[in-house]
């Protein structure tokens, strides 16, 4: 984890920086799997929560008829348990995925104008207000959340779309890999003595994700990519139950439904997250993904990318991520299909002031402290205006509106 | 009550959404239904739900939404409680003497976490004394915060600067009193930012990139302690420095509660409004439609079997305190403009209802007490009325299912109304007429008929 090793909390009773009497705007990150909401200026969300409405997620709806009750449900506890704050008294930062639906966008416009009375609200994509947490205007943003790794190459203030790569990698592949594998070899140590495995003894219990997402944010971690060369063919050994002749990691005893002991396997810790770096069929990977979205970019501008990386998302928080990425980068370097149109010898990397779950977030109370939000914000007028459609922030409108080059 | 038999009886709101009636509100301004989906909810006050202190809404906003006296447990979140202990120490007047000193420290009922584990000294009062715990990278993101404020404020003094140019073109005459304003907010857009911010702003450099990355941290093949280890719910709850050891964890202020009120959106006018303090459960404005409307209720509902012809009982009370006539209207009547019917799909059934007028006494609180034999009204037709008492009136109807399951049936509550209008001394009484649609769902009642 970047910045934790430096981040050492304290308690003082020195200057408060929010202590202002006007009303900051709500930023909002409606994440995939964990949503952060607060208020701009400050340092750090005042909650996050799982982006769930009564263990519904909001974004997977069945019908887009039951979008704006699960919205309305979920912003209500947003804003009158979590914020606790008039929605009619703030205007509102939302930082949001580049690739979400259009019609989510819309629905939530929707609910936060009509239901809500939100006087004004602003969209800010999450790659881009990254950058503001680092003051930068060029880098190459590699986002690693929940569902995708998406990485964006942002050039002088400015979106290289053109770049953009993605990939359905994230924490949800890293659980299926964790349910499969512990539903196999995960032996359970019952009260009466016995030890069996555990898909004889409860094979639902894991589509509970909850215990699954505790098992790899508490024992899982990357391994370095020595270890991941010298482990091929890791998976046939670790399913012949072969003995690879590696120091593995040690077995953890996790407590399961109370009267029960889970032992996960440690091999099984380092196995996991290395779904995200594996080469698919497609030859492909989250390494890749970000030598392509190089590739994709202006000759000049690759090497500045290169020496400017920032890496976002709460799966980047996994132990050793950033260390096997950085590997793994300098590794496919040395492949013959990139060497001969790469002219770069190292990748640099910055690190966020706060945690990289967060970053986006945090890059969003910053545009929500300045000016810019009076200027671009979307009123309620402007949408009705517009028949209920946010501009998208790629169209002429938003090009229009904005101010390039922050 | 409907506690016990949730979502027999629905009324219709306003909004069009299906609700039992003691969760509806009722505006006396515009005499409609309200529900919790369509009435403009605001916070009015916060409070401390440990120590219940009140708070006014700025000071809340100033305190970020905390109790500055009140601790959250890090591991479960409840609410940390003082404890005192004495330890004995030599006095500071005379060393050889020792003294009692007592000291007080902050732990969980729970699971027994304590200011110990987070290594901070006991504090000499029971209360208070304990330091805030602040954002570890907060001094970066002033800086951060006062660089793009002044960016962003130089981009518009630059683009207003353009904009008056452009619109004055060459010469400002002062006929119209033009010129003025135009100078004055030419003179405004020269304001520069406060010094102190610009020196902050100053100070902010840009990120460094390194070539160095964190690295997974060398026990990793070591035995781990599961419970060593924070869940992501400890991590997330302190999203500033999001511990991942237990030892990390500490303790934050304990968020504050709101009271919220209701407020109708069409007239402006509140609905429900709590009282101030935070222990009081009261109300300065209840505007419950449980308090106005006549309310329906299922009282005996026979075995349903498809196409045969049944006798359901049903109960009406008033719960005003003048009479009110009732009328049952079937729904299909309703004028709705998409046609008739077809506005309540789950209507599967149409009853037989009573014609004419029905009749219910006002509540009396105190006919309570009374000899229970109940007079019946000669107004009110005696094939339908099955029983009287009080302010309460049964009613019976057939209705002929054409499928056993699944029976709902609706119709149009009409009623009097008497709404009170006090115009400085005078007080006066109106009756109006209101309709609302009910839906009856049947089927709850299906196996066994139940007395309500």
């Amino acid at each position: 984890m970047t910045s934790q090793s430096s981040l050492t909390s304290k308690y003082t009773t020195g200057a408060e920086y929010s202590l202002t009497s006007d009303k900051c705007p709500v930023v909002l990150e409606l994440g995939r799997a964990y949503t952060k909401c607060g208020f701009a200026r400050e340092p750090s969300p005042r909650a996050i929560i799982p982006s769930k409405v009564d263990n519904h997620e909001i974004y997977s709806y069945s019908h887009s008829s039951e979008l704006p009750h699960l919205l309305q449900d979920f912003l209500y506890a947003i804003y009158y348990k979590h914020l606790c704050t008039n929605p009619k008294d703030r205007r509102l930062v939302v930082v949001e995925s580049l690739m979400v639906p259009l019609e989510f966008k819309d629905t939530l416009a929707t609910v936060l104008y009509e239901h809500f009375e939100v006087p004004a609200i602003v969209f800010v994509p999450s790659h881009l207000c990254t950058l503001y947490t680092l003051r930068l205007n060029t880098a190459l943003v590699v986002d690693v959340g929940f569902k995708w790794t998406s990485v964006l190459p942002v050039i002088e203030g400015v979106c290289n779309l053109a770049a953009y790569k993605d990939i359905p990698l994230g924490s949800n592949e890293i659980h299926r890999r964790l349910e499969k594998f512990l539903l196999k070899f995960g032996s359970v140590r019952c009260p009466d003595g016995q030890t069996r495995f555990l898909g004889e003894v409860n094979p639902e219990i894991l589509s509970n994700e909850d215990i699954v997402e505790d098992i790899k944010v508490r024992t899982c971690f990357v391994t370095p990519r020595e270890r991941h060369l010298q482990a091929q063919g890791f998976e046939e050994a670790f399913c012949e139950g072969r003995q690879l002749e590696l120091p593995t990691p040690s077995n953890v005893q996790y407590p399961l439904e109370g009267d029960k002991v889970l032992e996960i396997p440690g091999t099984l810790r380092e196995y996991a997250p290395e779904c995200l770096f594996e080469i698919d069929n497609e030859m492909e990977s989250v390494a890749t993904q970000v030598i392509d979205a190089l590739l994709l970019c202006n000759r000049d501008s690759r090497k500045v990318l290169a020496e400017n990386i920032v890496i976002v998302g709460g799966t980047a928080m996994i132990p050793g991520f950033r260390r096997r990425l950085k590997e793994e980068l300098m590794a496919l370097l040395e492949l013959p299909q990139y060497k001969k149109h790469l002219y770069i010898d190292k990748f640099m990397f910055h690190s966020t002031p706060c945690c990289s779950n967060i970053a986006s977030w945090l890059g969003g109370s910053l545009y929500g402290s300045t000016d810019y939000v009076g200027s671009q914000a979307f009123t309620k007028e402007q949408f009705l205006e517009n028949k209920k459609h946010i501009p998208d922030w790629m169209d002429q409108k938003w090009k229009k509106d904005s101010v390039p080059g922050l | 009550m409907e506690i016990f038999f949730p979502k027999v009886v629905n009324y219709v709101c306003t909004c069009g959404a299906r609700k039992p009636l003691d969760v509806l509100f009722y505006c006396k301004h515009c005499f409609k239904l309200r529900c919790g989906e369509c009435v403009s909810h605001e916070v009015d006050t916060h409070y401390c739900p440990n120590c219940l202190e009140f708070m006014t809404s700025p000071e809340a906003r100033v305190k970020k939404n905390v109790c500055t006296t009140c601790f959250e447990c890090p591991c479960c979140g409840i609410a940390l409680y003082s404890r005192g202990t004495s330890k004995q120490v030599p006095s500071e007047k005379d060393p050889s003497n020792m003294v009692v000193n007592k000291a007080y420290y902050l732990m969980c009922n729970s699971c027994k976490w304590s200011t110990h584990d987070q290594s901070l000294e006991d504090q000499p009062t029971q209360s208070g004394g304990w330091p805030r715990l602040e954002a570890p990278n907060q001094d970066r993101v002033h800086q951060l915060c006062e660089y793009y404020r002044i960016v962003a404020h130089q981009e518009k003094v630059e683009k207003d600067k353009k904009r008056i140019t452009q619109k004055c073109g060459y010469y400002i005459s002062d006929k119209y009193g033009v010129a003025s304003v135009a100078a004055k907010k030419y003179m405004s857009l020269q304001v520069t930012p406060r010094k102190e911010s610009q020196k902050v702003a100053a100070e902010c450099f840009a990120s460094k990139a390194s070539e160095v990355v964190d690295d997974l941290p060398s026990d990793f093949l070591e035995e781990l302690n599961i419970d060593e280890v924070t869940n992501i719910r400890m991590r997330l709850s302190n999203p500033d420095i999001q511990p991942e050891k237990m030892s990390m964890l500490k303790m934050r202020n304990l968020k504050l509660l709101t009271k919220k009120s209701q407020r109708c959106k069409e007239c402006g006018h509140s609905l429900r409004k709590s009282e101030y303090n935070p222990g009081s459960v009261k109300f300065k404005i209840q505007l419950s439609a449980y308090y106005h409307i006549p309310y329906v209720r299922v009282k005996q509902v026979p075995n349903l079997i498809a196409g045969r012809e049944v006798t359901i009982e049903l109960t009406l009370t008033n719960p005003t305190s003048h009479e009110v006539a009732v009328e049952l209207l079937p729904m299909e009547e309703a004028n709705t403009p998409s046609g008739s019917g077809l506005l309540f799909p789950e209507v599967t059934c149409s009853p037989q209802l009573p014609k004419g007028t029905l009749y219910l006494p006002a509540k009396d609180d105190t006919a309570e007490y009374d000899d229970p034999a109940d007079k019946m009204d000669d107004r009110n037709d005696k094939s339908v009325v099955t029983f009287k008492r009080l302010n309460k009136l049964g009613i019976k109807m057939q209705i002929t299912p054409k499928q056993a399951e699944n029976v709902a049936i609706g119709l149009r509550l009409k009623h009097t109304y008497t709404n009170l209008i006090i115009q400085g001394d005078k007080r006066e009484y109106e009756v109006l007429s209101l309709i609302h649609p009910v839906l009856l769902n049947l089927s709850h009642f299906a196996k066994n008929s139940i007395s309500a």
